[in-house]
């Protein structure tokens, strides 16, 4: 086991207030504790400030009418509806590699733009985020987001 | 259609639309108020918190799909809203400038208390120190604090999570978020040093 100096125990030092240290670098930072009265009373006073704040976070009231609101707009919203039948046919195929989403949106845009309206872009993109964000952006550029699956989307280009 | 809950595997040959939608409510919107208070918490201003907590509901419907278990939706959520106003800010993934590093983790702000001794007669200098920030004084120096540091920072105190599941909900290795955690109290210590100088609590600066 190491001998930690003060610098180094407080570098570990929220991580213990938050319980987050296990193995050797907890005992690491216990031994230093046990020997150091100016780390412990640091040690005191970073969660006595922690809780100081936790304290005083905001704690809002919710408008009452927040969830009706919010249930109406999902109701307005136009599910992608299901195709078991398998992906449809595309008429150009973009592979997006693992570029996150502003850059591959970029792309699919103007692929889109240069496309005849109703043919089928097949995507494929391993980025994560795509999977929650391609859908809220065919709905809001009127695009059909027509079948996904893993690492594929097929999206239909807007009549107009 | 079954009854909510019953079935999740919503995703490619699921449910007609509204029945999804009514699973998808059942489930998440009980967990609205929590939600809408994290997006307080996260943004300042409940005008903000309102148009996140919408696009944290419709982005989960669209994705309930991806969702595995039912019983982990109020993370799930969490971290859709929190990935939210980390994208908003175009400050997620990298770091920001904060200045001098080394400077900073040198700053501790029990010994500046200590060695500053605003209150000569007090024999609990630093629970009296602490107990002149009002509670907007705490809020605005959080506020102040970039949103890669202010955002986990919210979620630890807030969410009670783990450092796991702080890196699940952040999207970041656990090495990252404790560095961001021990940055951002560090900041946020700083902060409220700066601030009590400014307030004429301190008289001198000693850099």
């Amino acid at each position: 086991m190491t001998r930690l100096t003060c610098d180094e125990a407080m570098r570990q030092f929220f991580a213990y207030l938050d319980r987050a240290l296990s193995g050797d670098a907890l005992e690491e930072i216990e031994a230093h504790l046990e020997e150091c009265l100016n780390c412990c009373d640091r040690l005191a006073f970073s969660r006595h400030l922690d809780g100081v704040v936790k304290t005083r976070l905001a704690d809002p009231e919710m408008p009452a009418d927040l969830e009706e609101r919010i249930r109406k707009r999902l109701g307005t919203m136009v599910m992608p509806a299901p195709h078991p039948a398998g992906p449809p046919t595309a008429d150009q195929v973009v592979d997006g590699g693992s570029r996150a989403c502003g850059e591959l949106l970029i792309t699919i845009k103007s692929t889109l733009d240069s496309m005849h309206p109703g043919e089928v872009l097949k995507l494929v993109s391993r980025d994560p985020g795509a999977k929650v964000d391609l859908p809220v952006w065919c709905q809001m550029t009127r695009h059909t987001l027509l079948w996904s699956d893993d690492a594929t989307y097929y999206i239909r280009r807007r009549e107009s | 259609m079954s009854e909510p809950g019953a079935s999740l595997s919503a995703g490619e040959s699921g449910p007609a639309g509204g029945g999804v939608r009514v699973q998808f409510e059942a489930l998440a919107l009980p967990h609205l108020a929590r939600l809408y208070r994290l997006a307080v918490r996260l943004t300042g201003k409940a005008a903000d918190a309102e148009d996140l907590v919408h696009e944290t509901y419709m982005k989960g419907l669209h994705a309930f799909g991806t969702l595995r278990d039912p019983e982990r939706i109020r993370p799930w959520l969490s971290r859709i809203l929190a990935r939210l106003v980390l994208d908003r800010r175009r400050e997620h993934g990298r770091e920001v400038a904060v200045g001098d590093l080394a400077e900073l983790d040198r700053f501790f702000l029990y010994d500046r208390i200590l060695d500053e001794d605003p209150f000569p007669y007090s024999d609990r200098l630093h629970e009296d120190f602490l107990e002149h920030f009002e509670t907007d004084d705490v809020r605005e120096a959080l506020r102040a604090l970039p949103d890669v540091y202010r955002v986990p920072l919210v979620l630890l105190y807030t969410e009670e999570l783990t450092y796991a599941e702080l890196a699940d909900v952040l999207g970041c290795p656990v090495g990252t978020v404790m560095s961001r955690l021990h940055r951002g109290r560090k900041l946020l210590e700083r902060g409220l040093w700066e601030f009590a100088r400014r307030r004429g609590l301190i008289r001198t600066w000693k850099p």
